[in-house]
């Protein structure tokens, strides 16, 4: 079967990024997705980013960070002084807020680099909390204290289709398409551009609405995406040219067909996600912009958009020349050096540009939330910023994307589970059949004998409650099952034959449990509705950690890319390193 | 019955298979010595036979008993110990001290340890001189000498050395491979793993020469010395 | 100068915690290389077990409290030893081979871990001791106007005894000098006959029991705690433990009291040096101290320069 299995062709790599960016475009419009579950997907995807920064930082470079909240912090902070303070526009303060927080990781990262690990990690905790002291006790007077800074600006963007937004962009994409096809000859270069400034201009009088220079936007970039897929997998000119005419000319006719209905839920998703300011002008230029409402979902776009650019930029890195650099630093620093790789600067950079991208990330967070108050950027942010890359596989952007799932997105979902799903409705059976499966495949070599084990297991399970219509004793019999499974290898282990001892365990566990189960299965239930999971939320976490890294120790996707050659030669020689040095000797 | 006995043991690292089917005796009161090139998987072989490496198949008997699953530090208990690659001295314990770890097997029984030590002293009397220093301030040489001595403190009825000569100047080798011989003749049986192929040869009883993880060739030393095939690739003679 | 002796012993009483909640870090780092992230949430289990234990079972005893508190004592020195033992058994020795970013993550999983059980055990409130525990210990007078209250005094001698103890363990018995030998290398110790992962469960029971008896101590001296003690106090002293080099035992010690006395003397003299609000700002003495020293001493103040192991 599985030879078969192998046979299938599987699909392209590609073809799972697109089916993921078509999901999280589809998402906010997704039924279960209400306003607070949208708002968890901002959060989570500004822990993404925060995620995908500390990557360099960790994963990358192999350096221990355990402060990186406080670069985070920095962005946020940053932000909303120069938004309340200073009246600048939030995601205006972007640049500043990295080039702020780089900036700091630079000096304070400058003179501890040199450092081994362990003691850097120290010295990384030592910053983040100097920098939470700080805040809470009003350093400069410019930090709110422990209540923070109230009322950060809403992001704030010119309304699109207003000139000279659309001229801008158009220039953009027409500059991107030029150096994109600089070896597609003239026709594709050249007519390809006229196309799309051509397409781009006439579709918005064809339909009729200004509005649709938005439509306009997605043409020329998905244009201009699409030639460069084209040319990826290999088609050449004239395949490129027929896709691009083919994209125009289904956006045309998409424009043209749908104008008055685009014009309108345009403007109707405007008045309900933004807020149309005043007219200003700037330099006789109207540029009234637009501010984002309370409602998530623009900010969902917004830092979606953010981690795209990220991952991409990510990519690109990894496979660069400084990537390389800090494979090398990371595998072995001795060996680095010994290549001529400055490892200082290298690690200095890894630093500074972590530390820069969460500063951004900082800035997000802020527009978002508004509030930005020292107790978001603690200690414990910092430990789940790690975790996201550990947790996921240091180094692996995939990884970061679960890691986040895993420390964000699902603690704060848990919020909303009632522990009585242990014994309400299908849950006891569902983790039953998951348990008993597991047990079943880890001991399919036993054959029968693993199937009657299951089977006593699951009969012991549903005896007690459904005899004594207390459901809430599913919830010792899922303790009882797992106990089994756990113990039953061991069991193995002692005596050939297992099966008396497990029937006779099962028929103990069921007796005393049909004796006592009337009076304790109420009590039980009284305990688990009043069990609230919110205080035992840190506490799952850490045992979960621990779990996970226990059988996973190199994260749930771990990286692919492998150090170099040293691990593949110099193992088999004994001793490792040793080996070599004396080789040389 | 040979006091040790590999049956085709066969070690990976990894995925890389580091031994092939090595299969060696070493009968007691003997010296027998496994030579071969860098790499050829000497220092693999004792750590296997000492337990710090599971072979993944394979037997290994010592004194009789099967010893490939039990754990390292309890083989030391049945009379094997070790000088290992590189010396293993720890750098921050007295010589003393070091000796001392060397007769951890002995328990708290001071006596035999108090005796052992003199007996090392004996043996070495340059270590009784700086039996307070620590064992990272000692010479290469010195060091050497802390390292079998510290194996012999268990009283081992095999004791195995990896390249003892490693790193030392000719005069101070010569002096190592007499005091081994010294201890041979005192009972202990040696498996000696050696880059020095002729003054190991000359100094054992029975050879083995190692390739690429597998043996290629055994004997009678004698013998093997006067291989053309060991003569030429490892007595560096044409 | 009578305030500056006044703080003085001040400092090294607090100091001498933090040594002693140091050493089990330290000796832990010295035979794992690891950071044990959950040992100041043992510590703070040693405060709870022995809260739980004064207010319940021993209550009686209060007008003998020397006895309930040795029986306390006897406690949690072995109940904060076998947790010791146990995080090292389930979530550091399946990772004894897995590289140096996953054994972090699990001693932090195994701090949250400890953490949420003893929120739920304290109800998130903070726990007072029983009033007038050692009340009747005379003070000790030294001069007109400083003195050592009796309990300052018996902190002080425990503190030493112990660090003494662990001292002469360490360096003067077989398993000490094994121990020693383990934090050298695995491998040859296991040639020596060393059972390595018997020592390491060893020092996981002395490190976390110390801690734990100074957890009850500090319980003692302050009154009351809440569950998040563990975490700052054992933070610092994990600061302490590298101040003085970590792995090494005389360097915790100084480390502690370094830190110890500094955090008192910033406090204390603070406002006169132009820091308004030195209290506020104490719990960040601990992290500059750590910054400076390490940038002059890269490996502590009694450190000696190891080659990382990768």
């Amino acid at each position: 079967m599985n030879e078969a299995l192998k046979r299938l062709p599987r699909p392209a790599p590609w073809m799972g990024q697109l089916a993921l960016l078509l999901f999280a475009i589809a998402l906010p419009y997704m039924g279960f997705m209400d306003r607070s579950r949208t708002s968890l997907a901002v959060f989570a995807g500004v822990y993404v980013m925060l995620g995908l920064s500390l990557n360099i930082v960790v994963g990358y470079a192999g350096l221990f960070q355990l402060g990186h909240a406080a670069f985070f912090g920095l962005g946020a902070y940053t932000a909303a002084i120069l938004s309340i303070e200073h009246n600048i526009t939030i995601l205006a303060t972007i640049p500043i807020a990295a080039l702020v927080a780089g900036g700091a990781a630079m000096l304070v990262s400058k003179p501890i680099l040199h450092l081994r690990g362990d003691y850097l990690c120290i010295v990384t905790i030592a910053f983040g909390e100097i920098f939470r002291i700080a805040v809470t006790n009003n350093a400069f007077g410019i930090t709110g204290g422990s209540n923070g800074l109230f009322g950060a600006g809403r992001p704030e963007l010119p309304l699109p289709w207003l000139s000279p937004v659309p001229e801008i962009v158009l220039v953009l994409l027409l500059i991107g398409h030029l150096l994109l096809t600089q070896r597609s000859g003239p026709v594709l270069q050249w007519g390809g551009a006229g196309v799309i400034a051509l397409a781009y201009f006439l579709l918005p009088p064809l339909a009729g609405h200004d509005q649709v220079f938005v439509i306009s936007m997605a043409m020329g970039l998905l244009a201009v995406a699409g030639v460069a897929f084209l040319r990826e997998r290999g088609l050449d000119w004239r395949g490129q040219v027929i896709g691009l005419l083919v994209i125009v000319i289904l956006f045309a006719a998409f424009g043209a067909a749908r104008g008055d209905q685009l014009a309108a839920s345009i403007d109707g998703n405007l008045d309900k996600y933004f807020n149309v300011q005043d007219p200003v002008t700037v330099l006789g230029v109207d540029v009234t912009p637009v501010a984002f409402k309370r409602d998530a979902r623009p900010y969902y776009f917004l830092v979606l958009g953010f981690i795209i650019v990220t991952i991409v930029g990510m990519r690109r890195l990894q496979n660069s020349r400084l990537g390389r650099a800090w494979l090398y630093v990371r595998e072995d620093q001795l060996a680095a050096e010994a290549m001529g790789i400055d490892t200082t600067q290298v690690k200095l950079i890894a630093f500074a540009l972590g530390s820069a991208w969460a500063g951004v990330a900082g800035v997000l967070y802020a527009s978002r939330f508004t509030v930005v108050a020292p107790e978001s950027f603690n200690f414990l942010q910092s430990v789940i910023m790690f975790c996201i890359v550990v947790l996921g596989g240091s180094g692996s952007i995939p990884g970061v994307l679960v890691g986040t799932l895993g420390m964000v997105v699902l603690p704060e979902l848990l919020r909303d589970v009632g522990p009585t799903f242990l014994y309400e409705g299908a849950g006891p059976f569902v983790i039953l059949a998951l348990i008993l499966g597991g047990h079943l495949l880890s001991a399919r070599d036993r054959g029968q004998a693993a199937v009657i084990e299951t089977g006593l297991i699951g009969a012991a399970f549903f005896v007690p409650p459904l005899l004594l219509g207390e459901p809430s004793l599913y919830v010792i019999g899922l303790l009882m099952a797992l106990a089994m499974i756990i113990v039953l290898p061991l069991l193995r282990r002692r005596t050939s034959n297992a099966l008396p001892w497990v029937a006779g365990a099962l028929a103990a566990y069921a007796l005393v449990m049909i004796v006592i189960g009337s009076q304790f299965g109420q009590d039980l239930e009284r305990e688990i509705s009043a069990f609230r999971i919110m205080d035992w939320r840190d506490g799952l976490m850490g045992v979960a950690m621990v779990v996970m890294m226990v059988l996973r120790p190199a994260g749930i996707i771990p990286e692919r890319r492998k150090g170099i050659v040293m691990s593949a030669v110099a193992e088999p020689s004994g001793a490792g390193p040793a080996v070599a040095v004396q080789q040389a000797t | 019955m040979a006091l040790l006995e590999l049956h085709n043991i066969n070690t990976y690292y990894g995925n890389i298979r580091t031994l092939k089917d090595i299969s060696l005796k070493v009968e007691a009161g003997q010296v027998v010595t496994l030579i071969g090139a860098n790499g050829a998987g000497k220092t693999t072989t004792l750590r296997t036979v000492s337990g710090l490496l599971r072979p993944r198949s394979g037997e290994i008997l010592f004194d009789g008993h099967p010893i490939h699953r039990i754990p390292a530090h309890e083989i030391v208990y049945l009379g094997l110990t070790q000088a290992p690659e590189g010396r293993g001295i720890f750098p921050t314990l007295t010589v003393q001290e070091n000796l001392n770890m060397g007769a951890y097997s002995l328990g708290g029984d001071r006596g035999a340890i108090e005796a052992n030590r003199e007996r090392v002293y004996e043996l070495f009397p340059r270590l009784a001189e700086r039996k307070r220093q620590l064992g990272g301030t000692l010479s290469g040489g010195e060091q050497q000498m802390l390292s079998i001595g510290r194996a012999l403190m268990a009283r081992p009825k095999l004791l195995m050395l990896d390249e003892p000569s490693l790193g030392l100047a000719p005069l101070l080798v010569r002096a190592i491979f007499e005091t081994v011989q010294a201890i041979n003749e005192q009972g202990v049986t040696v498996l000696l793993v050696e880059q020095n192929a002729r003054a190991a040869l000359r100094l054992a009883d029975y050879g083995y020469v190692l390739e690429t993880g597998a043996i290629s060739l055994e004997g009678p030393a004698q013998e093997l010395l006067h291989n053309e095939r060991v003569r030429h690739a490892y007595l560096g003679e044409v | 100068m009578e305030t500056f002796l006044q703080q003085l012993i001040n400092g090294l009483t607090i100091g001498g915690f933090y040594a002693v909640v140091a050493l089990g870090y330290t000796m832990v780092y010295g035979v794992l290389k690891l950071i044990n992230f959950a040992h100041g949430d043992m510590f703070m289990w040693g405060t709870l077990t022995g809260w739980a234990l004064l207010t319940t079972v021993f209550a009686s005893f209060t007008d003998m409290d020397v006895i309930a508190i040795l029986a306390a004592s006897v406690v949690v020195l072995a109940f904060i030893g076998v947790m010791g033992m146990t995080i090292e058994r389930v979530a550091y020795r399946p990772l004894r081979s897995a590289g140096r970013l996953s054994p972090i993550i699990s001693a932090l999983g195994a701090a949250f871990a400890l953490q949420a059980v003893a929120r739920n055990v304290s109800d998130a409130r903070w726990r007072t001791y029983p009033e007038g525990l050692l009340a009747e210990l005379p003070n000790v007078q030294l001069t007109g106007r400083v003195s050592l209250s009796g309990l300052q005094v018996l902190m002080l001698v425990t503190c030493a005894a112990v660090m003494i103890g662990l001292y002469l363990f360490v360096q003067r018995t077989r398993v000490g000098t094994a121990m020693r030998a383990v934090s050298l290398d695995h491998d040859v110790s296991r040639l020596m006959g060393i059972n390595v992962n018997r020592i390491i469960s060893l020092v996981f029971f002395i490190g976390p029991a110390l801690g734990g008896l100074a957890g009850l101590l500090i319980g003692i001296y302050y009154g009351s705690f809440n569950f998040t003690l563990g975490w700052v106090f054992g933070l610092k002293a994990f600061i302490a433990a590298i101040l003085g080099g970590i792995g090494n035992i005389p360097g915790a010690v100084i480390g502690g009291f370094i830190l110890g006395i500094s955090e008192t003397m910033v406090v204390a003299y603070g406002p006169d040096i132009g820091l308004a609000d030195a209290s506020a700002w104490k719990d960040a003495i601990a992290y500059v101290l750590l910054i400076t020293i390490l940038i002059a001493r890269p490996t502590g103040i009694l450190g000696e320069t190891v080659a990382e192991k990768v």
